[in-house]
């Protein structure tokens, strides 16, 4: 091996790296995968890893604030016909309960009406019109389990599979073992946007890279201000300045170099290369202006909005250009009570991006390689608090389209009362394990040593499993 | 039998193998080479964790890899043809294979090759290193490597003796002094101070600037960021909404601890265990506070139980690693799988600390103040102003008792032959109730100011005014008197007077019956409240005559106030213009027999509520009216004739309004006391406070199978140290967090000094002697130098732990002041620098980018300690933190410019120009930072106003120099920054730099100024605004150069 490969290796990453040659891939970063078109075949064969990828990308759409599965995705009539009488005790001894503790556990009806949709007759909410369109494309899981009841250990939980702070999120993983295809771009870009509900906070831990190293993080595309955290040029100081100064520090950086010969100084210079690049070409892609009017209507984002709606017209350009991994925040389910309007009003709001950026991805042939999944960090309770519904981890609906997930078809079931996911339950380290399946990582393998440990996404203690039978 | 087959395959094998152990005479070292293999690949099913041992082997220890398994075992030592474990490496069937296909994992030839070897040598275990006793090693002989007599360089010579290269040559004097700088003070040196060294040739010169460092008080700071990082230490609690708590002095005392060279064992103690010290000291008691640094909740909804388990857990974790150097984690849900840790041991750990104080949810109140010296004067004040209110409350409380008593005498005698009939008709009487005269009223909840004046006053004394702008007003709620509404005949009065130099455009009177929904204006429609047209909102007509006192009467019913309803309060409104208002109250026709002021029943009816009422009456008050004494019933009679009956001969009724009087005179008293004490309340909230140990009785500690906080069937455990490393003597008595601090800093523990001396190591050669800083244990790597190690802790412990001894003993030996520039050869053959056969060079932290930038430009505020700062940070940064959300609001002046480690850190968001170059989030302990090297760097320090502002302020100060040509300030600029002189070809890329610049901005003075306008510190107005513009882009380029940032 290149010397110089390895002491840059060293500086790069002090932690010792698990997963060989596919770690060195993605610090080679995107020159080993230059021609996305090969992708992946160009990666070294030793990387174990690889399995038989079908989807290149991810696009998260995170329903923060846990959307209620009983309003929208989870149809039960035996909770209508419970509505007011007490919740069976058989279902809630014992159980982790949030702001219901000590109170008077009561079947609340599901407030919203159902129908199916699309050929394949989905059956989910009137609430998601747009989705409706869509639900040919969509695999439902109402069998989804997690294990922490509160918003932010429930979101570190979806995301690092673990509650202890400090372990990478689940992109900054899938940028640690595939790398990037964009030289301009950070291959985690994160979006939020807010409405409907009470808005949840979310905390930066979960696009933080943990224990892997800084450039996995992911990096937060903000939609007022700086896209990027110190985008812009210093006030005064145009585009051709800034190139002058950046040309003076790599030449100094080289001069530098002739007696250093360190090859941090040259990584060094690549970044400034890098940085420039970003402050070119992040301004026009988050510039959504040009998008044709009939896409701008279809997603129904107005350009510089902050919406969901913007934000998933973000998301496909940010596909298109490479991202690897892209996680949109929608903070607004958090419907502890009016949970019916709730539900609706931000239903509304995530309706028809939701659904245009897939039909988006999918007339531009980027559904196939294209992983969608839409869920929040739990459901809620099939018992009433007031007329909102509290906080539930033991069964909640999410759905997945495109990368090479089975479309018009659902996957498990809660029991009757939608309390818990019974049949066929997906724990989310399986949501995990069949995220990385798609994307050609065998999850058991794909480990990173810290602290002594091989942690791996999917935990380092219980098994996940692919959930086999939602793929296409 | 299967075992036949396995010696046939066997023997063929080593048939084939006998060439290559011939090669491997030498002893095969089993801490080094062996335990790491097995480490790596067996312990995880064949190691002490025992819930997950496989066919009941384990080959952590001897007995378990030479126990008989049915006529075989594992190993059979000096026989590696006859033992399974060598059959299971090499085995081609799946089934048998170890470790097992699926793992993922497999051994090279050449660790199944040291394997093999070690077990026919014998296959001898040595306990784990780092849990053995520090020996003493001997220092070894000088060596053909150096001719050094210190300690470290004859370590190191000895592991270098059989390399083929030599101890790099000695750095340049620059690049030494710059080291120096950046591993003690954390920032370059300033021109004055490298010439102090520079231009010191004798021999004594490297040690005398040894000793400036070390008692320079920036050497604490650096230190402390170091520390910091490993106690994760924030000003935020971590989850959720991860508000604001203030422990900052507990940086300080770390910042001082270093500074005064605080001996280890006693910050041992103090950290752990310094409220528990006897007389605690302030000082001891804030370093006691590192149990309270972990991550904590406020999240409604967030059950008590699962966070005390989360705590305890974050705490026995932040313990192993920062005391002892290892990492317990595992043991939380099970026996650690690769050190004897158990899960016993974990919950013993978290005992110790289940005796703090502390609420497992929700905001938790400091409990140590720390008031300056203005503060505590200002508290004493304060005092002893209260307490003269007292002594005068307590006066006139005497006072007015001999009064009344006499006063009462006299309305007793008025009442003599006085009786009290109940009311029998419900012939209403009209009674008029007044609520505010004079006073606003004293048993409501007051909110805007109630200004007084005496003029113009329509009744009384006194009348209330209200200027103001736009929609205003003041208001009462929550009386405890409310006005229940009687009939359809209510009526609410007011008297106003609008100032006819200032009128209003609208007044309005809104009244809360429990929610503010009723409400009727006069003039303009403005102010926003209430709907149109509804009973929120109903006009009563235009405003009322300028410059006149006006009666204005609302009817309760045309509000929609209806019978029964409560008005607990009123809201005085107006939009702009100046208003008096005087005497407001309601008239309502009444039925005498439910007017408390008529009707005995009445009125006992309503007091059943009151606690003013003395004991006896209470209780007789809430009693039924059969269940009552003759006495009692008497004395509710006398009561009520006495205080509320209105219906009493007018000269008793002056009597008792006299007692009235006095009454309000003694709760005016009172209330100042009141007062007196909220403001001594609201300026101790003012004092820089903290969070400390506090010890209160031991909660029960079980072990949570599987760390499941649900599960209680665990075993109840005591506080204890892990078995393996020993009991603690307590006798009788249950150890405590004093017992646990002593035990880290006694002889006996092996751990603590190991893990601190590695980590100072690291500090100062960029690497630890082991390489992984949070574990020592078994999944660690062993020291590249096991003999230095030990030699370094010994001297360590035997030096009193004195911190700073250790450090000088490091950076006096010759390798510490090697170049750091590899020779080809060198960098080939150990690019990983585990011989030290160079000095390390790397990115300095975040903290010291910032401060070197704030040093170079003159910006720095050298101020040491104090509460956390707020540089600039991106607006809308923390537009995702939410109750409360919260916005970062920069501070001004000399607090935009401290040290990095001052500035106020956020866990859920981190200042993005740290967390780019690599500041942890604090949320977990972090023993090592990585140094990544990613273009968000560049942006920092290319466009992060801080950069640019300091850039600024280079260029001022270079441009305010007596210098006669570019040339010279360009020398000068490298001095301060690099502290060396440019060469030619770096000269000539800067003064084309300028002189591009200088064109652009001589055309451009708006962008010149736009630019050097960046950051708060004004501009000099005796430079050129188009000179210092694009002078800045050239200090922006130094400031941006990787030398600027790195330690070579």
């Amino acid at each position: 091996m290149n010397p110089t490969l390895i002491n840059r290796r060293s500086f790069l990453n002090q932690t010792t790296v698990g997963i060989g040659s596919t770690a060195l891939t993605s610090m080679l970063g995107a020159n080993a995968l230059k021609n996305p078109e090969a992708w992946p075949a160009n990666l070294p064969a030793k990387a174990k890893i690889i399995g038989n990828p079908k989807a290149k990308r991810v696009i998260f759409l995170c329903m923060a604030g846990g959307p209620s599965h009983l309003e929208t995705f989870d149809y039960k009539p035996k909770l209508k016909e419970m509505d007011g009488q007490p919740m069976p005790d058989s279902f809630t001894r014992g159980q982790p309960i949030a702001q219901l503790q000590g109170k008077h556990l009561k079947c609340f009806a599901p407030q919203l009406q159902f129908k199916k949709w699309g050929k394949s007759g989905q059956h989910f909410s009137t609430a998601f019109p747009k989705i409706g369109e869509i639900a040919d494309d969509m695999c439902i899981i109402r069998s989804m389990a997690t294990e922490q009841i509160n918003h932010d250990p429930a979101h570190t939980y979806m995301n690092t599979g673990t509650q202890i702070s400090g372990r990478p999120s689940m992109g900054s993983w899938i940028l640690y073992g595939l790398g990037a295809e964009t030289q301009n771009l950070p291959g985690f870009v994160v979006l939020s946007s807010v409405g409907g509900g009470q808005n949840q906070p979310i905390a930066s831990r979960q696009w933080h890279s943990g224990f892997l190293p800084s450039k996995y993080q992911g990096v937060h595309f903000h939609s007022k201000g700086d896209p990027v955290l110190y985008l812009s040029n210093p006030n005064g100081v145009t585009q051709k300045d800034q190139r002058s100064v950046i040309d003076s520090v790599n030449q100094l950086n080289r001069l530098g170099n002739h007696t250093l010969r360190d090859p941090e100084i040259t990584t060094k210079i690549s970044q400034y290369e890098m940085a420039f690049r970003m402050q070119a070409s992040v301004p026009g892609l988050m510039d959504v202006a040009n998008e044709p009017k009939h896409v701008l209507d279809m997603y129904g984002a107005t350009p510089g909005d902050g919406s969901f709606a913007s934000n998933c017209l973000l998301a496909r350009r940010l596909a298109e250009r490479g991202v690897r991994f892209i996680h949109l925040y929608h903070r607004g389910w958090d419907h502890h009570g009016g949970v019916k309007n709730g539900v609706e009003k931000t239903a509304n709001l995530v309706d028809q991006g939701s659904a245009a950026l897939v039909k988006d991805l999918k007339q531009r042939g980027m559904l196939e390689d294209t992983l969608v999944i839409w869920g929040g960090e739990f459901g809620r309770t099939p018992m009433a608090q007031g007329n909102g519904r509290d906080h539930h981890i033991k069964g909640f609906s999410i759905w997945m389209a495109g990368g090479g997930i089975q479309g018009g078809t659902s996957y498990g079931n809660t029991d009757d009362l939608g309390y818990n996911a019974e049949e066929k339950v997906v724990h989310v380290r399986d949501l995990h394990a069949t995220m990385l399946h798609q994307l050609g990582i065998k999850s058991q393998r794909f480990t990173h040593k810290h602290q002594g440990l091989d942690f791996r996404l999917t935990g380092v203690d219980a098994e996940a499993h692919v959930i086999k039978q939602i793929l296409a | 039998m299967v075992c036949h087959t396995r010696l046939n395959k066997l023997v063929v094998f080593f048939a084939l193998c006998t060439f290559y152990s011939s090669l491997l005479a030498a002893p095969v070292d089993f801490t080094n080479k062996v335990r790491p293999i097995l480490s790596e690949y067996c312990f995880h099913c064949h190691g002490p964790d025992k819930s997950t041992r496989e066919a009941n082997l384990r080959l952590d220890l001897s007995e378990g890899a030479l126990a008989d398994l049915g006529g075989y075992s594992a190993v059979t030592p000096g026989k590696p043809e006859e033992s399974e474990l060598v059959f299971r490496l090499h085995s081609e069937d799946e089934e048998e294979l170890m470790p097992p296909p699926e793992t993922g994992k497999s051994l090279t030839k050449e660790q199944k090759r040291i394997l093999e070897e070690w077990i026919r040598q014998g296959a001898e275990y040595q306990e784990h290193w780092s849990f053995l006793p520090i020996d003493d090693p001997q220092v070894p002989e000088k060596n053909a490597k150096t001719q050094s007599d210190h300690p470290v360089d004859r370590f190191l010579a000895r592991k270098l003796l059989n390399e083929p290269f030599p101890f790099a040559e000695q750095s340049d004097p620059v690049t030494l002094l710059r080291r120096l700088y950046f591993d003690l003070v954390g920032m370059p040196p300033t021109p004055e101070e490298a010439k102090d060294f520079l231009s010191d040739s004798s021999s004594e010169a490297y040690d005398k600037l040894i000793d400036r460092l070390l008692i320079d008080p920036r050497f604490g700071e650096r230190m402390a960021v170091h520390w910091l990082d490993l106690v994760r230490y924030s000003d935020t609690i971590g989850y959720h909404s991860d508000n604001f708590m203030e422990v900052s002095a507990y940086r300080d005392y770390v910042i001082e601890a270093f500074n005064e060279n605080l001996p280890y064992d006693q910050f041992v103690i103090e950290n752990l265990a310094g409220d528990l010290i006897p007389e605690a000291n302030q000082k001891q008691k804030i370093a006691s506070g590192y149990n309270r640094l972990l991550q904590t909740t406020q999240e409604g909804g967030a059950q008590a139980a699962e966070y005390k388990a989360i705590y305890q857990a974050d705490r026995v974790r932040n313990f192993g690693i920062v005391w002892l150097g290892t990492t317990t984690g595992c043991a939380q849900c099970h026996d650690h799988k690769y050190d004897p840790f158990t899960i016993k041991d974990f919950y013993s750990l978290a005992a110790f600390f289940a005796d703090l104080k502390e609420k497992p949810v929700g905001r938790r109140n400091p409990n140590l103040y720390l008031p300056t010296q203005e503060e505590t004067d200002k508290l004493e004040d304060l005092e002893k102003t209260k307490h003269a209110l007292e002594q005068e409350a307590k006066k006139t409380k005497k006072r007015l008792e001999k009064e009344n008593k006499n006063l009462l005498v006299r309305l007793k005698k008025a009442l003599t032959g006085f009786s009290y009939a109940e009311p029998k008709n419900k012939e209403s009487q009209v009674n008029e109730r007044i609520w505010v005269e004079d006073s606003p009223p004293a048993d409501a909840k007051l909110f805007g100011k109630w200004e007084l004046v005496s003029h113009p006053v329509f009744s009384g004394s006194k009348s209330i005014v209200r200027t103001g702008k736009g929609n205003n007003q003041h208001f009462f709620i929550q009386s405890k008197s409310p006005h229940t509404v009687l009939s359809d005949e209510d009526e609410f009065f007011a008297y106003v007077y609008l100032d006819p130099e200032n009128p209003p455009r609208q007044i309005m009177l809104q009244f809360n019956d429990g929610a503010w929904g009723h409400r009727a204006y006069w003039g303009e429609s403005l102010i926003p409240f209430g709907q149109e047209n509804t009973v929120s909102r109903v006009k009563m007509g235009s405003l009322p005559e300028l410059g006149k006192w006006v009666r204005l009467s609302i009817p309760a019913q045309k509000i929609g106030l209806n019978p029964k309803d409560q008005v607990n309060g009123i809201a005085f409104t107006q939009w702009d213009g100046t208003i008096y208002w005087d005497q407001i109250g309601v008239i309502a026709k009444i039925d005498p027999r439910k007017d408390p002021d008529l009707s005995l029943q009445a009125w006992t009816a309503q007091a059943k509520g009151d606690q003013s009422l003395a004991v006896k009456i209470k209780k007789a008050v809430q009693k039924k009216a059969e269940d009552r004494s003759i006495e009692e019933t008497k004395l509710l009679e006398t009561h009520f004739i006495h205080y509320h009956y209105r219906g009493i001969p007018q000269k008793a009724l002056a009597f008792r309004e006299k007692l009235q009087a006095k009454k309000t005179e003694l709760a005016q008293k009172t209330a100042e006391v009141e007062k007196s004490k909220k403001e001594i309340e609201n300026h101790r909230k003012t004092f820089r406070s903290m969070l400390v140990s506090e010890s209160g009785n031991s909660a029960m500690v079980r072990i949570l199978p599987r760390g499941n906080w649900l599960d209680e069937t665990g075993e109840v455990v005591h506080p204890a140290i892990p078995e393996f490393l020993g009991k603690l003597q307590t006798g009788e008595r249950q150890a405590n967090r004093m017992d646990l601090a002593q035990w880290v800093a006694s002889p006996d523990n092996p751990l603590p000094a190991r893990a601190f001396v590695n980590r100072i190591w690291k500090l100062f050669f960029g690497y630890g002697l082991s390489r992984r800083m949070e574990d020592l244990g078994g999944q660690g790597e062993p020291p590249t130098h096991a003999d230095l190690l030990d030699h370094l802790a010994t001297d360590f412990r035997s030096n009193q732990w004195n911190i700073k001894k250790l450090i000088r003993t490091l950076i006096t030996s010759e390798a510490y002041k090697q170049s750091s520039t590899p020779s080809d050869k060198l960098a080939l053959a150990d690019p990983l620098n585990r011989l030290y056969a160079r000095q390390s060079r790397f990115r300095i932290d975040a903290e010291f980018v910032r401060d070197s930038a704030l040093s170079i430009s003159g910006l720095l505020v050298s101020k040491i300690g104090g509460t956390s700062v707020k540089p600039y940070q991106p607006a809308g940064y923390w537009e995702h933190l939410n109750f409360p959300a919260r916005k970062w609001q920069a501070d001004k002046g000399e607090d935009l410019y401290r040290r990095g480690l001052y500035t106020f850190h956020c866990r859920s968001f981190t200042h993005p120009a740290m967390l780019a170059f690599d500041a942890p989030s604090r949320e977990e302990c972090s023993a090592e930072r990585p140094r990544s090297n990613i273009p968000q760097q560049a942006l920092v320090l290319l466009n992060d106003p801080v950069f640019v502002e300091a850039a600024r302020s280079f260029a001022d100060n270079l441009l305010s120099l007596h210098l006669d040509t570019d040339s010279q300030r360009i020398d000068k600029s490298f001095q301060w920054a690099l502290t060396r002189k440019p060469t030619s070809q770096e000269k000539k890329v800067l003064i084309d730099l300028l002189a591009e610049q200088r064109a652009r901005y001589q055309t451009d003075e708006a962008s010149a100024l736009a630019l050097v306008q960046t950051g708060e510190k004004p501009v000099n107005p005796d430079l050129s605004v188009s000179e210092l513009a694009a002078w800045t882009n050239l200090t922006r380029a130094l400031l941006n150069l990787y030398e600027t940032t790195a330690r070579f």
